[in-house]
C-alpha cells in the first residue's frame, strides 16, 4: 500500500481499499471504480457531465486521425487531471503498465503494416515457413506515421479512462444513468453487475483456498491439469452465483419494484449546475475547434 | 380481524416431489412475534416466503389455499400491493444489497412509492436511526459485518413502513454481538411501532425471550402452535424432530421444578427445592500438555492482508495431540484467518507456523493437506464433482491412490458419516446438513491427523449438530485434533476441551472450558456470554457446562 | 378451499435481469484477467487465453438471449476498462456478442438439448481433444494456405464429430452441435468479428489480421473445448432444474 491509498501493483486496480484523507480525517472507501476523493470542479461536476466527457473526448480520439489534434486531446485530458488533483504518479504508475501493451502496439504496426512512402527505412524479407509465410517488413515514413498515431491513440485514452474512473464513483454512475431516464431494470442491473463482481472474486478466493485444502497445489501441476482445477473451480462459483441470483431476485421482488411500468421518485436528484452547461459546452466548443484546425 | 390469516394453505416448489407446505392454517394478531421454528426443511422459509407474498408471486410451483394478509389475498393482490404491508429480511445479510450504498439500499424501496424527495431522505435518516446505522449512511455493503448489514436490511424494510416484518433466520450468519443487535432492533420496533413480527429461527432461548407465540413445523405440517413456556415443556418432542430447546426449561423440567423461563426463576426455584451448599463443580479433562506432543506451532505470528487489514498480531500458540479447541470470538477478531494459517493456506506476514515440524512458508499445500484438513463454512464452497462419490474421491485422487484403494476408503467414509444411500447423487441437490457431511466426509477421507472446522453449526439444527459433533468427538477419541471455530457457546461447553478466545488479531484467552465459562467478565469485554446454564450455575454456586452435569451436580451424584 | 393452481411465471421477470447482472459481471472479471494474464500483440484487448469465452457459451445455452447479452456487455466493460477503444468497445464487443448467439441459434432452432451426457466418456473425451487439435491445424494451414493439410483437416473433424456421435448414440445431436456451433462456430465467428473490426476501426493493421485471427480461434476453441466442456457437462443438469434456466429466447 502506497501513502496516497494506491496498490503498489496498478494493473490489480479493482478493488483496492483506497485511503481518503479530509482534512486529517482517514476513512476508507471500496469503490469498483478507481475513484479517489478529492476536492476538485472535476469531482463536483454531475455524473451525466463526466459521462458525456469521457464519451466525447473517446469518440475523438477515435475519430481524429491527426496525431496533432489527438495530442490536443492528451493536453487536454492531462489539463484535467491536475484540476481534478489526481496524483501525478498514480498516472504516470498506469502509463507505465500500460507501456507493454503501447510498446507492443506501436511495435507490431511498424512490423506488420505495409503503407507505402517516399523514404523506405528499411525494408527486409523474413521466410518463417519456405514458400508460404514470408514476413515482409517494410517501414516507411508512414509506417511510422501510422505507429506513432495508434501509440498517441492509446495514450490519450488511457488517460481519458483514468480521468473518467478517478472522478467518479461507482454509485454516481448509476445515478448519472438513472438521471439520464435509463430504464430502471438496466440501472439496476449495472448495480448488480458491479456487486456480482465483488462477490464473485470473494467466491473465486475461498473457492480456490477449498481446493488447496484438499491438497491441490496451482502452482506445481502441469497446464493440463491447471486447466482442468480451474474448470473444476468454476462448478461450486457459478453454481453458488447462480444461487444467489435466486436469492437475489427475492431481495428485489420483496421491495416492491415492479419490472416493467411504474413512476419513479429519484432520491438522488443531482441538480444540473450551470458550471455543469458551462463545461459541456466548453468541450465542445475546444473539439469542434480541434476538429476543424486546418493541421495536415 | 386477524392481521394475517392463512387457510388450508399447500405450496410445491416446480420440480420437487413432496409438498413443502402441508395444510397450514394460522392466524396472527396485529402486534404479535411469533416464532416459526422447526428442523432443517420443515417449511419455516415457505411460510415466511409465502407470507411476504414472494409465494405463489415469484416462485413457481402448485398452490392451493390462501394467505390474506390485512384483509388482502396474495393470490390476488400484486407484489406491488402486498410490499406496502409486508417487509421480508433474509438469512444472507450478502444477498439483500443491490445497491452500491446503505442509502441507497433503503432508497431504491421508496422511490416507487411516489414520496417527495423530502419524504423519502426523512424515512432514510428514520429508518437509520431505528436500527443504529445513521453514521454509515454512505457506506459500502463491502465495508459492513454481517450484524451491520443485517440491520441495514432491517432498515430497508422498515422505511417502507410496513405493518408487518418477516424475518427468515436473520441472526445464523452472525456472532452473538451481532445477534444480539438485530434482536434489540426487532424489540424496539414491536415497542415503539406494534409491528407485527414473524422470525423463523433455530434460536430457542432468544425467542423464548420475544415471542408472544410458537409454530413449530415439521416436514411441512403444523405440529405445534403455543405459547413459548408451553411449546419448550415438550421438550422429548422438540428433540425428537430436531428442535433444541432452551437449557434452563429443559434442566428445570428433568428436576421436576415444571416450566421455567429465565435464569432469574430458576435460580429461586433450584434454591427452593434443593440444598445447594457446597457443591463441586465437575472439572472437565484437563489437557495434559506434558504427555502430549504438540502439532501445531505458531510463532510470533502477524499476519497483514494484501489490502492493509492487519488480521493477526503476534499470535502464539501451541496445538497438541488430540486436542479438541475451539475458536471463539467476534467476526474479524482473526479467528478464520488464524485457522487458515494451520493448513498453509495463508502464510505469516511475520513469524512461523509449524505443522508436524514442517514450516508452512516452506512446504507445500499439498503436503500439509495430508496432515491437516480444513472444512469451510459454507459447504457449497468445496463441493466440486457431480456426485458424493466422486466429491470423496477427489482429494483422493490428488493424492495419488488406486481405484480399488479409492473405492474401498469412499465406501468407509460414506459409513462414517451416513451417506451411503446419496453415494450417486448429484451434492448439489442434498441438504443443507447432508451437504455439511459430505463436505467433513471429503476431508476425512484424506485421513489428516487435524481437523480444522469453520462454523460447523451455522443453520443446522439441533440433529444435524448433535450428528455432527458427535462425528467430531469420535475422531477425536480415535486420536484425531479438532479445531472448531464456532460462535455457538453451548455446543464449544459441551463438547471441547480447551477455549481459545480471539479479539482484535490476538489470542486473548486460552483455557479449559470451565475456567473460561466461569470467567463472566472475561467473556463480557470479548461480547460474548456463557451458555444459559453455566450462567445459572454460577448463580448457585458451582459450575455446570451442560445439562447433564447440572443435574448430576443438583442431584448430588 | 381453492383448487390446486399451478403457478408458472411466463414471460421476462426480476430473475432474468438479476440473473444477466450476475452474468455479466463475472464474466467482465474473466475477461479482464484473461487480458491482463495472456495478451496478444498488437491487439489491444485481446487474449490468447480468454477465459471469459469458456462461459459465454454455456451462459448462452443456460440462459438464452441473456448469455450473449452478458457476453456483449462484459466485453464493453472490458473495452472501456483496458483498451483504448472508448465508444468503440460498443462496436467490437459484438464479437462476444456472437461468440453466445451463434451456438444459441442452433440449439433453439434444432430444438438441441443442451445437456451434454456421455455414455463413453474416455472415448468422447479423447476424441474431443483430437477436435480441438484437428481445428488448429486446420486454421493454421488455411493461413498458411496449406491447401492439402487444410482439406485433410476439414475431412479429419467431421469424422471426429460423426465418431463422437456414435460414441454418444443417445445423445448425438447434443454433442454434434456442440462441437460445431458452440466450439467451432462461436470462437470463428467471435475471431472474424473482433479482429475484423480492430483492423476497419485502425486499431491493428490489416496485414496483421491472420496472426490475430489464429491467436483468438485458437484461444478460443480451446478455452472452450476445455473449460466450457467441463462446466457444460457438470453444470447443465442443475441448471435446468432451477428456474434460472431459460427455455425459450428469453424466458
Amino acid at each position: 500500500m502506497l501513502e496516497d491509498g494506491s496498490h503498489k501493483f496498478p494493473l490489480f486496480y479493482f478493488f483496492r481499499r483506497q485511503e481518503m484523507s479530509l482534512k486529517e480525517n482517514i476513512t476508507s472507501v471500496r469503490t469498483f471504480f478507481l475513484w479517489i476523493p478529492r476536492e476538485s470542479i472535476i469531482h463536483k461536476l454531475h455524473p451525466i457531465t463526466k459521462i458525456i466527457l469521457m464519451l466525447s473526448l473517446g469518440s475523438s480520439i477515435f475519430i481524429l486521425s491527426n496525431p496533432i489534434k489527438i495530442f490536443f486531446i492528451l493536453i487536454i485530458s492531462a489539463i484535467l487531471l491536475i484540476i481534478s488533483r489526481i496524483p501525478i504518479k498514480m498516472i504516470w504508475k498506469f502509463i507505465l503498465a500500460s507501456t507493454g501493451m503501447i510498446s507492443a502496439c506501436v511495435i507490431a504496426w511498424m512490423l506488420f503494416s505495409i503503407e507505402a512512402g517516399s523514404t523506405i527505412y528499411f525494408e527486409k524479407y523474413i521466410e518463417i515457413i519456405p514458400n508460404k509465410w514470408i514476413w515482409h517488413i517494410y517501414i516507411t515514413e508512414n509506417t511510422i506515421f501510422k505507429s506513432l498515431l495508434i501509440g498517441i491513440k492509446i495514450i490519450s485514452m488511457i488517460l481519458v479512462t483514468i480521468l473518467f474512473l478517478t472522478t467518479m464513483r461507482d454509485r454516481e454512475f448509476i445515478y448519472g444513468l438513472r438521471k439520464m431516464h435509463i430504464p430502471f431494470p438496466l440501472c439496476l442491473a449495472t448495480s448488480l453487475t458491479f456487486r456480482a463482481m465483488y462477490i464473485f472474486r470473494q467466491d473465486y478466493q475461498t473457492v480456490k483456498e477449498a481446493m488447496m485444502s484438499r491438497g491441490v497445489d496451482f502452482k506445481t501441476i502441469s497446464i493440463p491439469k491447471k486447466i482442468i482445477q480451474f474448470s473444476r473451480l468454476f462448478i461450486p462459483i457459478l453454481t453458488l452465483l447462480f444461487k444467489r441470483a435466486q436469492e437475489m431476485t427475492l431481495g428485489v421482488e420483496a421491495r416492491g419494484i415492479p419490472l416493467r411500468g411504474g413512476k419513479y421518485s429519484l432520491y438522488h436528484d443531482i441538480p444540473i449546475k450551470k458550471i455543469d452547461y458551462v463545461f459541456i459546452l466548453s468541450i465542445f466548443l475546444i473539439l469542434l475547434l480541434i476538429f476543424y484546425l486546418p493541421l495536415s | 380481524m386477524s392481521i394475517i390469516d392463512i387457510k388450508n394453505f399447500y405450496w410445491k416448489y416446480l420440480g420437487s416431489k413432496d409438498y413443502a407446505l402441508k395444510n397450514i392454517n394460522l392466524k396472527i394478531e396485529k402486534g404479535e412475534f411469533i416464532g416459526i421454528m422447526g428442523p432443517t426443511g420443515a417449511g419455516k422459509s415457505t411460510l415466511c416466503l409465502a407470507i411476504a407474498g414472494l409465494i405463489p408471486w415469484v416462485l413457481p410451483g402448485e398452490i392451493k389455499g390462501d394467505v390474506i394478509i390485512d384483509g388482502m389475498n396474495t393470490r390476488k393482490y400484486s407484489m406491488k400491493d402486498i410490499t406496502k404491508k409486508v417487509g421480508i429480511v433474509f438469512q444472507d445479510p450478502e444477498i439483500q444489497f443491490i445497491m452500491m450504498s446503505v442509502e441507497d439500499e433503503i432508497a431504491i424501496g421508496l422511490e416507487r412509492m411516489n414520496l417527495s424527495r423530502e419524504e423519502m431522505i426523512k424515512r432514510v435518516d428514520w429508518a437509520l436511526d431505528i436500527v443504529g446505522m445513521k453514521e454509515y449512511k454512505d457506506v459500502s455493503p463491502e465495508e459492513l459485518s454481517g450484524g451491520q448489514k443485517q440491520r441495514v436490511a432491517i432498515a430497508t424494510m422498515l422505511a417502507k413502513q410496513p405493518e408487518i416484518l418477516v424475518l427468515d433466520e436473520p441472526t445464523s450468519d452472525l456472532d452473538p454481538k451481532g445477534k444480539m443487535e438485530v434482536f434489540s432492533v426487532i424489540s424496539n420496533l414491536r415497542k415503539e411501532f406494534d409491528t407485527t413480527i414473524i422470525m423463523a429461527t433455530h434460536e430457542s432461548e432468544k425467542i423464548l425471550k420475544f415471542a408472544d407465540k410458537i409454530i413449530v413445523l415439521n416436514k411441512g405440517n403444523k405440529i405445534l402452535e403455543d405459547y413459548p413456556e408451553k411449546i419448550f415443556s415438550k421438550i422429548d418432542e422438540l428433540k425428537s424432530i430436531g428442535i433444541r430447546p432452551p437449557q434452563i426449561i429443559e434442566v428445570c423440567n428433568k428436576l421436576g421444578c415444571g416450566t421455567v423461563l429465565t435464569i432469574e426463576e430458576a435460580e429461586k426455584v433450584l434454591n427452593k427445592k434443593f440444598s445447594l451448599k457446597n457443591k463441586e463443580h465437575y472439572q472437565k479433562i484437563d489437557f495434559l500438555k506434558n504427555n502430549r506432543k504438540p502439532v501445531i506451532e505458531v510463532q510470533n505470528v502477524s499476519y497483514i492482508y494484501p489490502n492493509g487489514f492487519k488480521a493477526l498480531e503476534n499470535v502464539n500458540l501451541t496445538i497438541y495431540e488430540k486436542d479438541y479447541i475451539a475458536i471463539i470470538g467476534q467476526n474479524g477478531s482473526g479467528k478464520t484467518t488464524l485457522a487458515k494459517h494451520f493448513n498453509g493456506i495463508l502464510k505469516p506476514s511475520n513469524g512461523r507456523v509449524l505443522v508436524y515440524g514442517m514450516d508452512t512458508r516452506k512446504t507445500p499445500i499439498s503436503e500439509i493437506a495430508k496432515k491437516v484438513g480444513y472444512c469451510f463454512q459454507n459447504p457449497d464452497h468445496q463441493i466440486f464433482s457431480n456426485s458424493v462419490e466422486e466429491e470423496i474421491a477427489f482429494g483422493l485422487k490428488q493424492i495419488g491412490l488406486s481405484k480399488k484403494e479409492i473405492e474401498k476408503k469412499v465406501s468407509e467414509i460414506l459409513k462414517i458419516v451416513g451417506l451411503e444411500e446419496y453415494r450417486y447423487e448429484d451434492p448439489s441437490f442434498l441438504g443443507k446438513g447432508q451437504r455439511q457431511r459430505l463436505a467433513v466426509a471429503s476431508i476425512l477421507a484424506l485421513e489428516p491427523k487435524i481437523l480444522v472446522v469453520d462454523e460447523p453449526t451455522t443453520g443446522q439444527d439441533y440433529a444435524m449438530i448433535k450428528d455432527l459433533m458427535n462425528l467430531l468427538t469420535n475422531l477425536n477419541n480415535k486420536g484425531n485434533t479438532i479445531i472448531i471455530i464456532t460462535h455457538d457457546m453451548q455446543i464449544a461447553a459441551e463438547y471441547t476441551k480447551r477455549i481459545i478466545i480471539m479479539r482484535n488479531g490476538r489470542i486473548v484467552a486460552d483455557d479449559t472450558p470451565l475456567r473460561i465459562f466461569s470467567n463472566l467478565e472475561l467473556l463480557s469485554e470479548n461480547d460474548l456470554e456463557a451458555p444459559q446454564i453455566t450462567q445459572l450455575s454460577i448463580r448457585l454456586g458451582f459450575i455446570a457446562l451442560n445439562n447433564e452435569d447440572f443435574i448430576k451436580i443438583i442431584k448430588g451424584e | 378451499m381453492s383448487q390446486t393452481e399451478e403457478v408458472f411465471k411466463r414471460g421476462v421477470s426480476w430473475m432474468h435481469i438479476v440473473t444477466f447482472a450476475i452474468a455479466t459481471g463475472v464474466s467482465a472479471i474473466l475477461a479482464i484477467y484473461a487480458v491482463f494474464a495472456v495478451p496478444v500483440a498488437p491487439f489491444p484487448g485481446v487474449s490468447g487465453l480468454y477465459f471469459a469465452a469458456a462461459i459465454y457459451v454455456p451462459l448462452s445455452l443456460w440462459l438464452g438471449m441473456w448469455g450473449p447479452l452478458a457476453g456483449y456487455f462484459s466485453c464493453v466493460i472490458l473495452g472501456f476498462a483496458t483498451t483504448p477503444f472508448g465508444p468503440f468497445s460498443f462496436v467490437w464487443s459484438l464479437c462476444d456478442f456472437f461468440e453466445g448467439l451463434i451456438p444459441l441459434i442452433a440449439f433453439k432452432l434444432f430444438k438441441v438439448d443442451p445437456e451434454l451426457k456421455m455414455q463413453r466418456p474416455g472415448v468422447t473425451w479423447a476424441l474431443f481433444g483430437l477436435l480441438v487439435l484437428d481445428l488448429i491445424l486446420g486454421v493454421v494451414s488455411y493461413a498458411l494456405t496449406w491447401s492439402e493439410v487444410f482439406l485433410a483437416s476439414i475431412f479429419l473433424s467431421l469424422i471426429i464429430v460423426i465418431l463422437m456421435g456414435a460414441a454418444n448414440p443417445k445423445y448425438w445431436k447434443s454433442w454434434i452441435f456442440y462441437a460445431i456451433f458452440g466450439i467451432i462456430g462461436g470462437a470463428f465467428g467471435s475471431a472474424l468479428f473482433g479482429i475484423g473490426t480492430l483492423v476497419l476501426g485502425g486499431f491493428a493493421p490489416a496485414e496483421a489480421f491472420w496472426v490475430g485471427f489464429l491467436g483468438w480461434f485458437i484461444g478460443d476453441v480451446l478455452v472452450i473445448g476445455t473449460i466450457g466442456t467441463i462446466l457444460m457437462i457438470a453444470l447443465t443438469p442443475r441448471i435446468k432444474r432451477t428456474p434460472i434456466y431459460v427455455r425459450g429466447w428469453f424466458s
